[in-house]
């Protein structure tokens, strides 16, 4: 492909083409680069915003993710280590679970609405038979059960339709997202706490349905730890599902060659359907493990975007478990980071959505640089090629 | 400097990333000449002429033109210079007549300036007669208003010819211009490019046929891996040593053909009659298919070769009649009922080379040895219930890599980065592995070197030695004549006729192949 700038010279000014296979070293280290220049730009813009705070932002970013400050002393946090942790596990379960289907080429944006409806499952069970089963962990298992059939119903649905009418399965699946935040947005208000004009915390009282915390070696009490387990425990059989596993290889052949597929004589509606089935339910685990460990209630910004953002880190991590986990990592670290810095430094949350833009774009941008080489030809005025003949 | 010359290249370089797929080549053709360029695929026949028609541009090198050096940055440019291309799939748009799609993205002071007449009228009656005049001085057969959609292939591509004849081409590039073409329409063709040539224009003909080349050229020029080779005089040199020069060896050019013995049916078909979406594809097809014997099925592209394969494995629906497959126990299997799995488990096997190479029965980021795991992935031992079992498709990767030579770095390269070859290798390699009772390759030479071909046709003939009874849909007629033992001649769904190919010529088959359109054509 060529770009030309000037049309009447006759060899262009910038020059893309692709590039053969780069060694792994060297993607790493492009792909580190961009994550520093991103840095670099968030902590100018920072900068730009707040006069000064270049190195603020930094040790917001670098220190204030792991390390709290007391009285001038600034010390290593286990709560912020889990709390990062923990945003990094929510982000890896929703990546996740949006990339069975991406792998099988069937384009699910549908992530938020499915995980949106799997914690509406859970929270079912929470709100109404939580008091009559009485069991904490009788409780946490139906609402599991529940959350993954919710989701799986709702993921299903889209698969069904493509199956049967061919209908576009990304409008659908956006469309279905819409359906789900409007359906939570009716009953958390219909079920609203008495004076209030939504749910509310649920169980407050009795902790029916919660994950309990779990003391750590510091001899404290933490949330969310059992939580990053589970999601440690899904990532790892999820990998071993799509690598070793017969259906995994369908997902794999499906997403490759619909047509060698066909040929081979894997049933393309069967696969379709089952993947799309444990998508919900992993989206199911994520919903569950939003309302039971996170938030305890519902409401229709519970996933707050991250169903889409999960389709990014997917695409970005290539559908692979490890980079995925790097990249959700990242993504965490990065949003916390200039969370932190926010609140710091007084300035509005918008503005660490535009960081967090601004450090997505570096890391896209450097997908491009890893598959294209950009030859710039300086001499072009004189016709000179890039190879230095004239 | 000869002044005959119409048209010179002088040390053209193209390079793709770190391929180069044109390194340093010359040629110059004269006034009325038709040069054949030959070379095997991937050769550099299409690079070479997309860089003359303006849709490449050289890294290096100059074009001239009768003398004056040329720079084509586009097709329109090209046609400045009195340059048009045929491709070898057709552009032309199916909705729009003849007349319409000859004139289209040609302005009214373009048309001016070719007719050399500041006022003449630019509209679809002018046209139509300026393209009616040229069909009398070149002895087409064509109807202005006939829509692209009703005409045949032969039609079309000599609209192409016309289209670019209409915008006052003097040298024209015909790639690959005979693929599609009976031999009746292929002679055809020939004459029409004689009478092209008589009229002063100069021609570039691409292809790797090599009875066309000494039939209709004048010069040759081969082209092997981007390099040219050479440039003879066709007069001078024979077939042998124009394929030497093609692949860098002497190369035995016959394929043993050994007798049927002892054959037994193994398909029985009856009155089959199959229905896509649009239309009927096969009607009342009624064919046996015996072990020990190679069937060849002959016929224009899309008249329902792919189909009729694809329905004895089992991919579509049958509307009417019956596949009926005979055991070894010599019991009627009622194939009808039976899901594309079960069908392979009897020993049916198809193997279908598309054009991309990969679509059918290849995932090209899959590595070698997954891509052969896709035929026994499913095998269930008490050590692979839910999981896939790798270690035997890792043996059987590495024997068809050793047995039929596959070039590759190692088993687990992506197998899109093989070449061409390779990757038909390695799919006609798997399916022959499972030892099938009827095998059936479409296309299975398609795109490869002479070399591998030669190696498949071994393969091929090997099968029927070994009992199985053998399939082969290809394009060209030679190869199903030299090879087949049998064959059946399909037209636009319905069999024309079953040949004998020890006996028949090429002309009967290619009668047989155009047999229902032109019985059509009558009755309009």
């Amino acid at each position: 492909m060529e770009i030309k700038l000037f049309k009447k010279e006759r060899k262009p000014l910038i020059r893309i083409s692709r590039k053969a296979n780069l060694e792994t070293w060297k993607k790493i280290l492009i792909k580190i680069s961009s994550i520093i220049f991103a840095l670099i730009l968030c902590a100018l813009i920072s900068n730009i915003i707040a006069e000064g705070s270049f190195f603020t932002f930094l040790q917001n970013v670098f220190v204030n993710n792991f390390a709290s400050t007391k009285r001038g002393v600034t010390s290593f946090s286990l709560q912020k280590t889990i709390n990062l942790l923990w945003s990094t596990s929510i982000l890896l379960i929703i990546t996740l679970s949006v990339t069975p289907a991406f792998k099988m080429k069937f384009w699910n944006i549908g992530g938020e609405g499915q995980i949106l409806m799997g914690a509406f499952g859970s929270l079912i069970v929470m709100k109404f038979m939580a008091p009559t089963i009485n069991n904490n962990f009788a409780v946490l298992t139906l609402m599991l059960l529940f959350g993954m059939i919710f989701a799986a119903i709702w993921s299903v649905i889209p698969a069904i339709f493509k199956c049967l009418f061919n209908t576009n399965e990304t409008l659908f699946t956006l469309m279905m997202n819409y359906i789900a935040m409007a359906i939570v947005g009716f009953f958390s208000y219909e079920w609203r706490a008495t004076g209030k004009t939504a749910i509310g915390i649920v169980n407050e009282d009795t902790h029916l349905g919660w994950i309990p915390k779990v003391t750590m070696f510091d001899g404290k009490s933490y949330d969310y730890v059992i939580g990053i387990i589970i999601v440690i425990i899904v990532a790892l059989i999820l990998t071993l599902y799509l690598k070793y596993f017969k259906q995994g290889y369908e997902i794999n052949v499906l997403g490759g060659s619909r047509n060698t597929a066909r040929y081979i004589g894997i049933s393309i509606n069967k696969v379709t359907i089952r993947t799309m089935i444990i998508v919900g339910a992993l989206s199911g685990i994520c919903g569950w493990l939003l309302v039971a460990a996170g938030s305890h209630t519902i409401n229709q910004t519970l996933v707050n975007g991250q169903g889409f953002t999960g389709v990014l880190i997917s695409w970005l991590g290539h559908f692979n478990t490890g980079e995925i986990a790097i990249y959700s990592f990242l993504v965490a670290f990065i949003t916390k980071g200039s969370e932190n810095a926010a609140s710091a430094l007084n300035y509005s949350s918008s503005v660490s959505s535009i960081l967090i833009g601004v450090f997505f774009f570096a890391l896209i941008a450097s997908e491009f640089f890893i598959n294209f080489k950009v030859s710039l030809n300086l001499n072009f005025r004189n016709g000179g090629d890039l190879d230095g003949h004239n | 400097m000869n002044k005959n010359i119409t048209l010179e290249v002088k040390n053209i370089t193209k390079k793709f990333g770190d391929v180069i797929a044109l390194n340093d080549i010359s040629l110059a053709l004269e006034k009325g000449e038709i040069l054949a360029l030959l070379g095997e695929n991937g050769s550099g026949k299409t690079s070479l002429m997309n860089v003359i028609a303006g849709i490449y541009f050289p890294d290096n090198g100059e074009i001239f033109v009768n003398g004056e050096k040329a720079k084509i940055n586009s097709p329109k440019e090209a046609y400045k210079y009195k340059i048009g291309m045929i491709h070898q799939h057709y552009k032309l748009i199916d909705v729009f007549t003849a007349v319409e799609n000859v004139v289209l993205g040609l302005s009214k002071n373009e048309y001016r300036e070719l007719l050399g007449n500041p006022k003449a009228k630019f509209n679809l009656k002018e046209a139509e007669n300026r393209m009616n005049e040229i069909s009398a001085a070149f002895e087409f057969n064509i109807n202005p208003r006939k829509k692209v959609y009703n005409m045949a292939i032969s039609e079309k591509q000599t609209l192409e010819i016309l289209k670019v004849l209409f915008r006052g081409v003097d040298i024209l590039i015909l790639d690959e211009p005979t693929a599609v073409l009976t031999p009746q329409e292929t002679k055809r063709l020939f004459k029409v490019l004689r009478n092209m040539k008589e009229a002063g224009k100069t021609i570039i003909i691409i292809t790797h046929k090599l009875n066309e080349v000494m039939e209709i050229s004048d010069k040759v020029a081969v082209l092997r891996k981007g390099e040219l080779i050479g440039t003879v005089e066709t007069s001078k040199t024979n077939e042998n040593e124009l394929t030497e020069m093609m692949v860098g060896k002497k190369i035995d050019l016959n394929i043993e053909r050994s007798e049927v013995k002892n054959p037994q049916i193994k398909l029985l078909i009856k009155n089959l009659t199959v229905r896509n979406e649009e239309r009927v594809v096969l009607s009342n097809i009624n064919l046996n298919v015996r072990s020990h014997e190679i069937l060849g099925i002959a016929g224009i592209a899309g008249s329902g070769q792919k189909e009729l394969l694809e329905t004895i494995a089992g991919l579509n629906k049958i509307e009417d009649g019956e596949i009926c497959f005979i055991n070894d126990k010599n019991e009627e299997v009622d194939l009808k009922k039976l899901s594309p799995t079960k069908i392979r488990n009897l020993g049916i096997s198809l193997s279908f080379v598309p054009e991309d190479r990969l679509g059918m029965g290849l995932v090209g980021d899959f590595n070698l040895v997954d891509n052969v795991m896709l035929r026994s992935y499913r095998n269930n031992s008490n050590k692979h219930f839910l999981t896939t079992d790798k270690k035997n498709p890792t043996n059987l990767t590495k024997n068809i890599v050793e047995e039929l030579e596959v070039v590759t770095p190692n088993i687990k390269t992506q197998i899109s980065k093989l070449s061409g070859g390779n990757v038909q290798k390695v799919l006609v390699g798997r399916e022959i592995a499972s030892q099938p009772k009827v095998l059936m390759a479409a296309y299975p030479v398609r795109g490869l070197d002479i070399n591998s071909s030669y190696l498949i046709y071994n393969l091929l003939n090997e099968q029927k030695n070994n009992d199985a009874a053998v399939i082969y849909v290809g394009e060209d007629l030679d190869v199903i004549l030299a090879l087949c033992d049998k064959i059946a001649v399909l037209c636009a769904g319905k069999i024309t006729g079953i040949v004998d190919a020890r006996t028949t010529t090429k002309e009967e088959i290619g009668l047989l192949m155009t047999k229902n359109t032109e019985n059509e054509e009558n009755g309009n």
